[in-house]
């Protein structure tokens, strides 16, 4: 230490392997007691008497424990163990009073200044070592606590790291996640499908601590990847319960909901499993004009939710609004402890616009409570249905007349669907998750989606489902009955075929959808598309994939297309 | 905030009462209500909510653990009387379709009729 030698004690050649100790006393009769026994138990003993002193050193100096004596004669010492513990704010240096019966009706007050600990004067040297031992546990403590909220701050930014990537920012949306804790149990996700439209979730995990920040981790890659193949929600849902369910100990689990809004603004769903209310605003009056309740188990609970997973589907017009918050929100206390309460949110909601109502929300909240610590995570989102919600991809416009089967690959996906599994599987997601797996270059998903997408909806429903068995399908869509499926579909079939193709010198997917139906008159439509006048294309979505797609070429029947889509150069795809 | 235990029956049933904050500082409290009755089978249990005025999800939890703990033993678990503040939480999490909820005073632990297993 810099301390000049003289103000040492005789005893400080001994060796310091307890660090070193301040020693603050300005009595006129001293206390080398003290000095004498810190010594002996291994310190090395800074005395100062004067007091503006010892702060000074203790601002300069590193030190292990300090001693404030109080003496009758010596004035007031609440001021300097204030100062002294706001300077070692940082690290924990265990403060220690000693008083005297003189002036043990301040002990109170010593206290209050900051003093962590007193000592009795006289003492003995077994008190005094037994004291220090104490002191030295709760130094100890103090230490390891430091050290676990440090790691949980690394962890932290490690979380929100993994987070980022997988999440989506959307500019529209704005919410607001206050954690009780260094981690949060509340967890807001933003995903795209392949389509443009949107996912957003937002979740609350029992408790705030390391288990739920951990388990928040397979939760978003389940969200995120499954949105941006284009599963619908309530397969993500059961999914991700599946996961919890068995990653969860018994008494986790997680509370969610999701908000999926279409992107032509006129459709959304809701899940809620668990979770508060989800306000719609309406756009026009800002009242809400529907809530969507819990209709579900929390996530985790039990290992199948399927039977009781229910979504809302409603309409929705551009400027209406959904309101999502967890229950930290309406459960938040005033220093008085009243809650914040559902009806105080739900008055603000009914009168303000829905501009404002993020804005005047929180600052009601912040008024309400004064700056009191709340206890749980608090999470509010907005979710305006505005075009900016919806991703706007720039189509590959090529204007070639014919297609290159120059194969690059040696390989091809083929997947054929008939009987029932025309009408209960999905393909699109299967096969272009399959296809990502395999395809060396990356692939864009998103256009992939909607050209299979509609090609598929095309043969389905003008290929196998033909006019005359419409009313069948419809039939079977109500009674759900797997005999009549059967019988329905028999003989139908849709075969889809991916594979790898070079075209123009580029790396590109190359799709064919053929189905058992009579085919259509495409030459009028494919003419109708050339000459530009899209409206008898647009009924087959055929002026969407003709955009899309670098070429398409229907078979002479009309029941089998192919269409070709260049695969971006790695550069130009860095969203893809 | 507390939670007592009354045993009755022989064993057979136990009511577990909850006044004041029913919050995660109960977690210990409460795992000891029930762990320890040593070895008994098919106990039913009344959680009694009629004196308590808050419920965490980390009350919701334990009372996951209690249902988990009394199916291993071919037990029950009943929830009894929960404030309209308790049953707005159990509802927004669904728990009556794992639990039976009485909302009146049933015959349950402390007149010994038995509401069923």
């Amino acid at each position: 230490m810099n301390a000049p030698d003289s103000i040492f004690t005789a005893s400080e050649r001994l060796a310091s392997e307890r660090g070193t100790a301040l020693v603050v006393e300005s009595s006129e009769h001293g206390c080398s007691d003290l000095e004498q026994g810190l010594c002996r138990l291994g310190y090395s003993v800074r005395t100062d008497a004067d007091h503006r002193s010892a702060i000074d050193w203790y601002t300069e100096n590193h030190c292990d424990i300090a001693f404030v004596v109080a003496s009758s004669d010596a004035g007031p010492i609440e001021r300097t163990i204030s100062t002294l513990k706001k300077l070692s704010s940082d690290r924990f240096v265990p403060l220690v009073v000693v008083y005297s019966n003189e002036t043990e009706s301040s002990l109170e007050s010593y206290m209050s200044a900051g003093a962590d600990d007193y000592l009795s004067y006289p003492f003995t040297a077994t008190s005094l070592q037994r004291r220090i031992g104490v002191l030295e546990q709760l130094s100890e403590l103090q230490k390891l606590y430091q050290y676990s909220l440090n790691e949980q701050v690394v962890g932290k930014r490690i979380q929100a790291a993994a987070l980022s990537s997988r999440t989506t920012e959307v500019e529209s949306i704005q919410s607001l996640n206050r954690s009780a804790a260094i981690f949060s149990g509340d967890l807001m996700l933003v995903a795209h499908k392949p389509d443009g439209g949107l996912h957003v979730l937002l979740a609350d995990f029992t408790g705030h601590g390391l288990s739920a920040a951990i388990a928040v981790l397979p939760v978003a890659d389940t969200f995120s990847v499954m949105t941006e193949k284009g599963f619908e929600p309530d397969l993500i849902i059961r999914q991700i319960n599946n996961k919890l369910y068995k990653l969860l100990p018994t008494n986790m689990f997680m509370a969610a909901t999701i908000v999926k809004v279409d992107n032509d603004l006129s459709r959304a769903s809701v899940w809620n499993a668990g979770m508060p209310d989800v306000y719609l605003q309406d756009g026009d009056s800002g009242c809400i004009t529907k809530t969507f309740g819990s209709a579900c188990l929390p996530l985790g609970v039990v290992g199948n939710i399927e039977s009781n997973l229910n979504k809302v589907d409603v309409d929705v017009k551009a400027g209406d609004q959904f309101i999502m918050h967890s229950d930290g929100l309406t459960e938040c206390v005033d220093q008085e402890g009243e809650m914040y309460g559902v009806d105080r949110l739900e008055s603000i909601i009914n009168t303000t616009s829905v501009d404002e109502v993020y804005a005047a929300i929180v600052a009601d909240l912040d008024e309400f409570s004064g700056g009191h610590d709340h206890d749980d995570d608090i999470s509010l989102v907005c979710i305006p249905c505005v075009e900016q919600l919806f991703l706007k991809d720039e189509p590959v416009c090529f204007d070639a007349e014919h297609v290159n089967h120059e194969r690059s690959g040696n390989w091809r996906l083929v997947m054929e669907l008939s009987g029932a599994s025309l009408y209960d599987v999905d393909p699109v997601p299967v096969l272009i998750n399959e296809y990502s797996k395999q395809f060396s270059q990356p692939v864009p998903v998103m256009q992939l989606h909607k050209v299979l997408s509609e090609l598929y909806k095309n043969s389905l429903e003008y290929g196998v489902f033909d006019s005359q068995r419409k009313d069948k399908v419809r039939a079977y869509r109500c009674s759900k009955s797997d005999k009549a499926g059967m019988n329905l579909f028999d003989g139908s079939y849709i075969k889809i075929e991916l594979k790898q193709v070079s075209y123009m010198n580029r790396p590109a997917v190359y799709l064919r959808v053929e189905d058992s139906g009579k085919g259509f008159d495409h030459s009028k439509v494919m003419l109708s598309l050339k000459s530009g006048n899209e409206d008898l294309a647009t009924g087959y979505g055929l002026n969407m994939v003709r955009a899309m797609c670098n070429s398409i070429r229907f078979n002479d029947a009309g029941n089998s297309v192919e269409a070709v889509l260049i695969t971006p150069v790695l550069e130009e795809t860095a969203d893809v | 905030m507390s939670v007592r235990r009354e045993v009755l029956d022989d064993g057979k049933k136990v009511q577990i009462n909850i006044s004041g904050r029913f919050d995660y500082k109960l977690s210990q409290e409460f795992r000891d209500t029930y762990r320890q009755i040593p070895g008994q089978e098919g106990v039913a249990y009344y959680v009694n909510l009629s004196e308590a005025d808050y419920m965490d999800s980390s009350a919701l939890g334990m009372l996951l653990l209690l249902r988990e703990h009394a199916k291993c033993r071919g037990g029950a678990v009943y929830i009894e009387r929960p404030s309209e503040q308790i049953d707005n939480i159990l509802k927004v999490a669904n728990f009556e379709q794992l639990f039976t909820i009485n909302y009146t005073a049933t015959p349950g632990a402390s007149a010994g009729a038995g509401a069923g297993g």
